[in-house]
């Protein structure tokens, strides 16, 4: 579906893409409008009082719009432009946790996580002391273990609990609602935040419906450009609970030799020259994404991660990580073929044509806690790939065993 | 490319490794890894007259990081330091008959390294 929008294709006629969990490709309507912007429309932001950066300034803030729209947002102010999920993480780790965390609090994250959302909490709990860094368990099944949940919302009412939307290495789709309410239910002052990085490519996400407190996102998994991202966070979390953490210009109203004064929200969190080519590259993407619409996208994945499924299981050789239930994954397959590594994999794939990820994929605690492997390969599936892009797949994998036999 | 990289040699000293396993009273000991993909190698050297005498080596990783090893400590054995630690990569490319991609050096180049980490380090 959809492979004529993805320039990349046409380029490399005999790429066939299963890394769309690391990047996504980009349609040519992105490309174009970065084109455009830069062809015509360059001119910095919030400055210039001349109409390049005037039409610059609304466009920019046109995108903010997007997003709100996007994410259902309750206002624009609550976007703020980041440089990917990493960013937006290590933010409010900064601008949030370390000015609120005290003694004896806990910060809870999970087995699960990208260190992305691990490592920030984990360094930001050292700094501190006698703050406690905790992570939720994951099952056999490959999913959060929801009574370990329970009870450590209970025994720590932790100041904030993160949690992936999708896991980027077992595909696992986390019930973010029923996560929530346990959490409301047993601690209604944590806060909680999404990393929706691996989700929102696949999923819709409305804030204000899960009743999140922060979300995370990169704009180059969701067909946008690398460099953007998203951190959304309610409004009176954002006024009330959070001090920028970088400084600079555009994010003051007045500065004085000793003190100075923030702008308001967003600006306050948005020090320098943002991003505003790949900011509006990134509004593009949206775009792109809800015309060809959720409900296409997910029956599309769907079939396509049903068909790969089937297949994988076909290969007697191959473990598969990840959820049964193909309801609860995504279109990410993580395996271990017996007796191979998965870098070799990856290098006889490659020559064949298939891209896709060998190593740990950002997930230590994962690797060595739960699937006690040292590196896996991973394929997975974006809105292009179709069933002959699994087929090949599949017939790589069978020379890999040829080859190893 | 595969074809000519997992060729029979290549995957007859991974299936095979030549000097694998522990030493008793070693001279020179040194354990290195590749963090981003995992690769592990253990050396364990006996020094005499300022020649390796023998070497033997435990590791885990992909076939051209095992393979390479076990390739290359088949050839210094016997060797002087003063050769061993002369060495690099694109020696190691010349005994496998390998040229490799960047990301691929790594995984080839570790088991020279970690020996030649062990003679450095005493
Ligand atoms: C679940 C998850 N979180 C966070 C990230 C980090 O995203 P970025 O590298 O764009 O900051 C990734 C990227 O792989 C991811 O998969």
């Amino acid at each position: 579906m959809n492979k004529k929008d993805f320039p990349i294709f046409k380029n490399n006629p005999n790429l066939v893409y299963l890394d769309s969990g690391a990047t996504s490709q980009k349609p040519q309507s992105v490309i174009d409008r970065l084109k455009k912007y830069y062809e015509y429309e360059n001119a910095n932001v919030h400055r210039g009082i001349y109409e390049l950066s005037e039409n610059a300034t609304q466009e920019y803030e046109k995108t903010r719009n997007i997003v709100k729209e996007f994410i259902n947002a309750n206002s624009e102010k609550e976007i703020i432009f980041t440089g990917g999920t990493t960013d937006s993480i290590n933010f409010v780790a900064y601008s949030w946790l370390l000015r609120n965390v005290t003694k004896g609090d806990t910060v809870l994250s999970t087995q699960m996580e990208h260190h992305s959302n691990l490592v920030p909490w984990q360094q930001i709990c050292k700094m501190r002391t006698d703050v406690n860094f905790d992570l939720i368990k994951v099952r056999d099944n490959f999913k959060l273990d929801l009574s370990d949940i329970q009870n450590k919302i209970k025994k720590f009412k932790p100041i904030l609990f993160s949690f992936t939307h999708v896991s980027n290495v077992l595909g696992t789709i986390n019930p973010v609602k029923k996560i929530i309410e346990i959490v409301k239910k047993h601690s209604p002052d944590t806060r909680i935040l999404l990393d929706s990085a691996q989700g929102i490519p696949h999923l819709p996400v409305d804030v204000q419906d899960l009743g999140v407190d922060f979300v995370a996102f990169s704009g180059h998994k969701v067909y946008g450009p690398t460099g953007i991202g998203v951190l959304w966070a309610k409004e009176e979390i954002l006024v009330k609970e959070m001090i920028p953490f970088r400084y600079g210009g555009g994010m003051i109203r007045v500065v004085n030799s000793d003190d100075s004064i923030w702008a308001e929200i967003p600006e306050k969190y948005e020090a320098g020259t943002p991003n505003i080519a790949d900011a509006i590259g990134l509004g593009e993407a949206l775009k792109y994404v809800s015309e060809v619409g959720y409900k296409k996208i997910i029956k599309h994945e769907n079939e396509i991660k049903e068909y790969a499924y089937a297949r994988l299981k076909e290969i007697p050789e191959l473990t598969l990580f990840g959820p049964d239930i193909l309801k609860n994954r995504q279109g990410v397959f993580s395996f271990d073929l017996e007796g191979v590594h998965s870098h070799d994999i990856a290098q006889i794939l490659a020559d064949e044509g298939v891209a896709v990820r060998a190593g740990h994929h950002c997930c230590q605690v994962l690797m060595k806690s739960v699937l006690d492997v040292q590196a896996t390969t991973r394929a997975s599936i974006g809105i292009y790939n179709d069933e002959d892009d699994i087929d090949k797949l599949i017939r790589a994998l069978k020379k890999v065993i040829g080859i190893f036999k | 490319m595969s074809n000519q990289m997992y060729r029979q040699q290549m995957l007859d000293h991974y299936k095979n490794p030549r000097n694998e396993g522990e030493m008793d009273n070693p001279t020179h000991t040194s354990e290195l890894e590749n963090i981003s993909c995992g690769d592990e190698i253990k050396v364990y050297l006996r020094v005499k007259d300022d020649k390796l005498s023998d070497i033997k080596f435990q590791g885990k990783g992909c076939a051209i990081c095992l393979a390479s090893a076990s390739m290359t400590f088949e050839d210094i054995k016997g060797k002087t330091l003063d050769y061993i630690s002369k060495l690099d990569i694109s020696n190691v490319e010349k005994l496998i008959g390998i040229e490799l991609s960047p990301s691929r050096k790594k995984c080839a180049h570790l088991g020279l390294l970690t020996v030649q980490n062990a003679i450095n380090n005493k």
